[in-house]
């Protein structure tokens, strides 16, 4: 028997890329976890007794505030992030999307999601969040195999993950991305795969593999297992193996029909992120809570991108205060904004229009040419529907390309 | 009735770096007040910022100070500073000239070092009188008897007369003042005579022009008075006498047997040479000070700018630095991989480090200096004879009749126990024996000389030879002509690309090895780029070698999402950043230490 077909979020076309992307998106962060995972970097409290009302209060006193002067613009995305969201009840995030929905238009088919941790407790609520408005669920399943959750210190196991996709869908989830980790520290090229398998025979619409990152230059914090790494207590695989668990993973993912259509996300036909796609377009976004980073343009060649305070406290104190919780907004120059509009676009499978980057932004592109020549006559890069799109080649040295394009 | 230069004494020091030839000057100064305890300042002396972190003296310097001796009477003691490296040998000569006597620092810790010898022979040669002085003898390891006795043994002095010291402590001093007044010769010469005057050092200065260092030697110098510069008999008027002591002082004349400074409106530094004879325009000395010779540069490399934006500010900066070395050369150079940049001359390597180190510090330049090459005869097949100094321009091999490469007579001091490491070296590199003499008494010492190429000693066989004997072999050289030599260019490519930056000159029968020893320092110093690199040698059209870089493996930031786009944003600008600081040729970047990575040789 097959299913109707489900239909994938909308949001419009970025002309640069070609995806379809939100323009204006919203962010919201929710940092409380039950613990602290070793290789997390993003703004997170181990907490035993999650303040959610108070939380939930403060980031309303927030939104009043920064959507003051966006009131009534289309929404094109929303995304719950942590931290770990599915620890706050479906009935606050209802009532942050209700507030939300008194600020702006959210666009009709406007993706929302909400990530979510494969515990037993959370997959308890996940009717409640597709009853207030979430349509899209991202479980951080990580792995399937004990042995590398536990190198990533996860506190459930894989039947528990299994059984929360399941949970997912009988709630009515028609859009479940799971995430997963490898190049773990003891990981074999057999337990990715065997991952990997799994995962896409699962059915899900979406699918994200990451390497681990421990290199403290792209943390934002330091984290406990890049200091064990630094002891020598942990080691990961080299270059070439992680290079080899990469292939495996998008290869299999390919052949069951998920597109990577960004150096670490896959999706079926129509269903790729929009709320993330807008990072890789440069889209604006507002955020709210704490860590949260946002980002705003005042014009073509100007832009703004705030970060709130990342410690939950100080988060807190600043918005009960009647503060805004941020300090140091970083303001962005053609320059800056021509370098990420670049880089990110390369990440995307479908390319980015160099030569019309190099044009919005006023700069000179011949002397580039070489490189571009280069890279596609090296099959890093190949040349479709006039824009530039890396090869999993490419992908592999993104950074490298990157930089000597900027 | 005495002369008036009886009072006088002049004298120079000699030591080994680290051996406290610095500290001492600044003993002495401060014993005879010649600076107050305001005005000291930590080695006193060494006034460019890059001779005193290298603890090498670039420049020449003087001091005139007074002292009432014990004797009762008052003696006037001009130190002259010398400088310190085989690359400025010919200016230590002429500054040795200058002095009747040298104090010869030894530490009392380390014995005779080497790289003393050279200068000692070379004072010996003068007939200076040496004061040896054994210095740091208040440290728990100074070993007197001991010193005493190698200065007997190895430089062949009466160690009796050595003076203990410790110039940190201040003991000693008035006892080595004491010598010098009571061992040191005072100055020859009358100051009725024709004037007589010996360049010993000369530089620009932005204000005066161009500033002289001279010991009179007959005669004298006075204000106003028309004199005329030897070598290229070009009349000048006097404006300015000077003392150093320790800063300038002006003076109304300087007489025979006395040392200053002599400033007379020459605009270039190539009309004050050091070595040059000063004399009276109208009264002229019939008998200049032999031993004069033009200095040239002997080494000759390319200087390009990283970023092509900075080549007219190489050029203003090679201006600048060309007023105050007048060794150094440079003209306009272009080539395929590097650009516009200057071909320029030098002494030897270390003169060549200083004056690259000059311009990237001075100047605020980010360089790459090709490696080194020497000057050779090309005699072609047409019949012409082409100098090349830049392998890139030597013709094709079928247009070259024959080679011929400078030479060097080289003479090498070395203790006995090091002779056999010192002939297998001088066997590599093609050097052909002269003579062999054993020195001294007991026959521990041995003098060498070995007819080599110029291009087989400038590069790095004074390391070589000091590392082979321990630091105690000493190397003095005069040139020798040219000589044909089986020469070929080897070729380096890159990605199939010749570079013609890193072309060299290499002996036929070591190419092979060199074509190998240069693709491997290419591969360790070039970083993996995003693509394959071949690095190939060849000579004409035949490959020799090959290495590879390998292409970078990973080289991407996994996870990319949560809206911190400006911490990427960064990483990158900062790889960026990196890369401004190589050289693109082609599509590959080469890191500027690449281009002198053909001069780092490990055998």
């Amino acid at each position: 028997m097959s299913l109707p077909p489900v239909a994938p979020p909308s949001a419009p076309v970025d002309g640069f890329t070609g995806m379809s992307a939100a323009r204006f998106g919203l962010y919201v962060h929710f940092p409380y976890c039950l613990s602290k995972c070793p290789y997390c970097d993003f703004a997170s409290t181990a907490a035993k007794t999650v303040p959610e009302e108070r939380y939930t209060r403060a980031l309303l006193t927030e939104l009043a505030r920064r959507a003051v002067s966006h009131r009534g613009r289309q929404l094109d995305a929303i995304y719950f992030g942590g931290g770990t969201p599915s620890l706050w009840h479906p009935r606050f995030v209802g009532q942050v999307l209700e507030e939300v929905a008194r600020w702006f238009n959210i666009a009709p088919g406007a993706e929302i999601s909400l990530e979510a941790n494969p515990g037993a407790a959370d997959a308890s609520r996940f009717a409640g969040y597709r009853g207030c408005g979430i349509n899209r669920l991202s479980i951080g399943v990580q792995s399937f195999q004990a042995r590398t959750l536990k190198a990533l210190g996860r506190e459930h196991d894989g039947p528990q993950a299994m059984a929360a996709f399941d949970a997912a869908r009988a709630a009515g989830f028609d859009n479940v991305s799971m995430d997963f980790i490898y190049g773990v520290h003891g990981q074999t090229l057999a337990e990715v795969t065997r991952d990997a398998k799994m995962a896409a025979a699962m059915g899900s619409e979406h699918l994200s593999a990451y390497a681990l990152t421990l290199d403290a230059q792209s943390l934002a914090e330091e984290v406990p297992l890049a200091k064990q790494r630094a002891r020598g207590e942990v080691q990961l695989p080299e270059d070439e193996a992680v290079v080899a668990m990469q292939r495996a993973v998008s290869e299999l993912y390919e052949r069951e029909g998920l597109q990577r259509y960004e150096i670490s996300n896959y999706a079926r036909p129509g269903f790729h992120s929009r709320h993330n796609c807008l990072y890789w377009t440069g889209g604006e976004y507002l955020a709210l809570g704490t860590g949260a980073t946002g980002f705003l343009l005042s014009g073509p060649h100007e832009g703004m991108r705030y970060s709130n305070h990342r410690s939950a406290e100080k988060y807190l104190a600043a918005v009960e205060g009647g503060l805004l919780p941020h300090t140091h907004p970083e303001a962005l120059d053609a320059e800056a904004l021509f370098n990420e509009r670049l880089a990110m676009g390369l990440r995307l499978r479908s390319g980015v229009d160099v030569a019309k980057v190099f044009a919005a932004y006023h700069r000179e592109m011949g002397p580039r040419k070489p490189l571009l020549q280069a890279l596609v006559n090296a099959q890093m890069a190949v040349e479709t529907h006039g824009r530039l799109a890396l090869t999993p080649q490419g992908f592999d040295v993104h950074s490298a390309i990157a930089a000597r394009l900027m | 009735m005495p002369a008036a230069n009886e009072h006088i004494r002049n004298f120079c020091i000699i030591a080994h770096i680290d051996h406290g030839k610095s500290t001492l000057a600044d003993r002495l100064l401060d014993k005879t007040g010649t600076v107050t305890k305001r005005e000291q300042q930590a080695q006193f002396l060494d006034n460019m910022e890059l001779e005193r972190e290298r603890g090498i003296t670039i420049k020449a310097q003087s001091v005139r100070m007074n002292y009432t001796a014990k004797d009762g009477k008052q003696y006037v003691l001009n130190l002259i500073d010398t400088p310190g490296h085989v690359d400025f040998a010919y200016e230590v000569s002429r500054s040795l000239a200058a002095c009747e006597g040298c104090l010869l620092v030894v530490d009392s810790t380390q014995g005779v070092e080497a790289q003393t010898l050279a200068n000692v022979y070379m004072a010996l040669e003068h007939n200076l009188e040496i004061i040896p002085v054994i210095n740091k003898i208040d440290l728990p390891s100074a070993d007197v008897a001991r010193t005493r006795a190698e200065i007997e043994d190895v430089i062949g002095i009466d160690g009796s007369s050595a003076v203990p010291a410790s110039a940190k402590e201040g003991v000693g001093i008035e006892e080595i003042l004491e010598a010098v007044v009571s061992r040191v010769p005072p100055p020859k010469g009358e100051p009725t005579d024709p004037l007589k005057a010996l360049v010993f050092d000369s530089w620009y200065d932005n204000y005066r022009g161009v500033v002289m260092l001279v010991r009179v030697l007959e005669g004298t110098l006075a204000l106003k008075q028309k004199i005329r510069l030897w070598s290229n008999q070009k009349p000048f008027e006097v404006q300015e006498l000077g003392v150093f002591n320790p800063f300038s002082r002006p003076v109304p004349k300087l007489i025979a047997g006395e040392v200053g400074v002599l400033v007379a409106n020459i605009k270039e530094l190539v009309d004050a040479k050091v070595g040059d004879t000063v004399t009276d325009d109208t009264r002229p000395t019939d008998t200049p000070f032999p031993g004069f010779k033009e200095v040239k540069p002997m080494v000759f490399s390319g200087v390009f700018p990283v970023d092509a934006a900075d080549y007219e500010n190489l050029r203003d900066a090679l201006a600048k630095l060309r007023l105050n070395d007048s060794a150094f050369t440079y003209e306009p150079e272009s080539s395929t991989a590097l650009g516009f940049g200057y071909r320029c001359g030098y002494l030897g390597l270390l003169h060549m480090e200083i004056v690259q180190e000059r311009l990237e510090r001075e100047y605020n330049l980010n360089l790459i200096t090709t490696a080194p090459s020497v000057v050779y005869k090309v005699f072609t097949s047409g019949g012409e004879v082409l100098t090349i100094d830049n392998p890139a321009k030597l013709p094709p091999t079928q247009n070259i009749e024959h080679l011929e490469e400078p030479m060097l007579l080289c003479h090498i001091h070395v203790p006995n126990e090091h002779l056999g490491a010192m002939l297998k070296l001088c066997q590599e590199r093609r050097g052909t024996q002269k003579d062999i003499e054993y020195l001294g008494s007991s026959g521990t010492r041995v003098k060498l000389s070995y007819e080599m190429p110029l291009a087989e000693v400038v590069f790095d066989f004074f390391d070589k030879m000091k590392s082979l004997s321990r630091g105690y072999a000493s190397l003095d050289y005069e040139l020798a002509g040219y000589s044909t030599a089986d020469l070929v260019k080897l070729d380096i490519l890159i990605n199939g690309e010749p570079v013609d930056a890193l072309s060299i000159i290499v002996h036929k029968e070591r190419s092979y090895y060199r074509g190998r020893e240069v693709c491997q320092k290419l591969k360790e110093v070039i970083p993996k780029q995003m693509f394959e690199v071949a690095i190939q040698a060849a000579i004409g059209s035949k490959v020799i070698s090959r290495e590879t870089v390998s292409a970078m493996r990973k080289n991407v930031l996994a996870k990319c999402y949560g809206g911190d786009i400006s911490r990427k944003r960064k990483l990158l600008e900062k790889q960026k950043e990196g890369k401004r600081r190589m050289k693109q040729v082609g599509t590959v970047e080469i890191p500027q230490e690449a281009f002198l990575a053909v001069l780092k040789t490990e055998e």
